[in-house]
């Protein structure tokens, strides 16, 4: 049986989803308000924009600018949540992703994401993706055998 | 705090096991009809389907460029037969350097069925994969 903390925390989850949702169709909705001041948001990997943003100021100013200014913008991109695993205040969220890079090249990318919510707000958010899919079709990368 | 499951249990022998290899055969905990699929686009990613697949191909493909192996599971959540972790996976690159020195966590969900792990999808650091075992790197394609 589900205790109110996790169907608390799944609520909040899903919320990001259908507001992020509910931005590419072009409505007014802000994903991001599920999300506390203070969030740790963490994209995994070590590409140009995998790192550790300490508050929605840093995320609104550095990270969403840098990732929009990469990302194509076209009908049928989106985020779509595939299960969600939720315990306690956490949250995994097993999703696919739809998208382009500013150049057209399809990135349609699979992630797991982590949620911890604490009063109602994400406190951390944690991106898992194929990092490598990224730095090719979003950072116009190949690999080569390294020197 | 998380729960402790019969699930979870089995998932932490499952590492214990991969871990040292006295405590027990990992591939016990498995189903037969296994499904392990590896996300991305490495020499390692794909959909292995069934037992034979996992210990023939993934397993003997990742024995050639990661040895010594190591496991930690880091958080796992999850009340039903299902599980997402969190987990730290290191152990020795082709160059002998260690491969995830980081100790960076990836996600793994699983899935349990009549007391056998029937899926496990792993979400590793593909561009760790791809730099530390397979000596590859980044280079734009404007160069």
């Amino acid at each position: 049986m589900s205790n109110p903390s996790t169907s608390t925390a799944e609520a909040v989850a899903r919320r990001f989803f259908s507001d992020l949702e509910c931005v590419l169709r072009g409505e007014d909705a802000d994903p991001y308000a599920v999300m506390a001041e203070d969030v740790e948001f963490i994209v995994t990997g070590q590409t140009p924009l995998s790192g550790v943003w300490q508050g929605m100021k840093l995320i609104r100013e550095q990270f969403l600018p840098q990732a929009r200014l990469r990302m194509g913008h076209e009908p049928g991109h989106g985020l779509f949540p595939i299960r969600f695993i939720a315990e306690g205040n956490e949250v995994a969220v097993v999703a696919r992703g739809r998208g382009s890079s500013n150049t057209g090249q399809p990135y349609n990318n699979s992630y797991v994401f982590w949620f911890t919510v604490v009063d109602g707000k994400v406190a951390r958010y944690v991106e898992d993706f194929d990092s490598s899919l990224a730095w090719q079709a979003i950072f116009r990368c190949h690999l080569e055998p390294a020197r | 705090m998380t729960s402790t499951t019969p699930a979870k249990t089995l998932i932490q022998q499952l590492i214990n096991r991969i871990n040292r290899p006295e405590a027990g055969d990992p591939y016990a905990l498995l189903s037969e009809n296994v499904v392990v699929t590896v996300n991305g686009t490495t020499p390692l990613s794909g959909h292995y389907p069934g037992l034979a697949m996992v210990k023939g191909i993934l397993v003997d493909t990742a024995r050639r460029v990661l040895a010594d192996v190591q496991l930690e599971l880091s958080k796992a959540i999850g009340q039903s037969s299902t599980v997402a972790c969190q987990l730290i996976i290191h152990g020795r690159a082709p160059n002998d350097r260690m491969f995830n020195s980081r100790r960076d966590a990836c996600s793994c969900v699983f899935d349990v069925s009549n007391g056998l792990i029937t899926a496990i999808a792993l979400y590793p650091d593909t561009s760790a994969i791809e730099m530390e075992l397979y000596g590859r790197s980044y280079v734009s394609n404007d160069q």
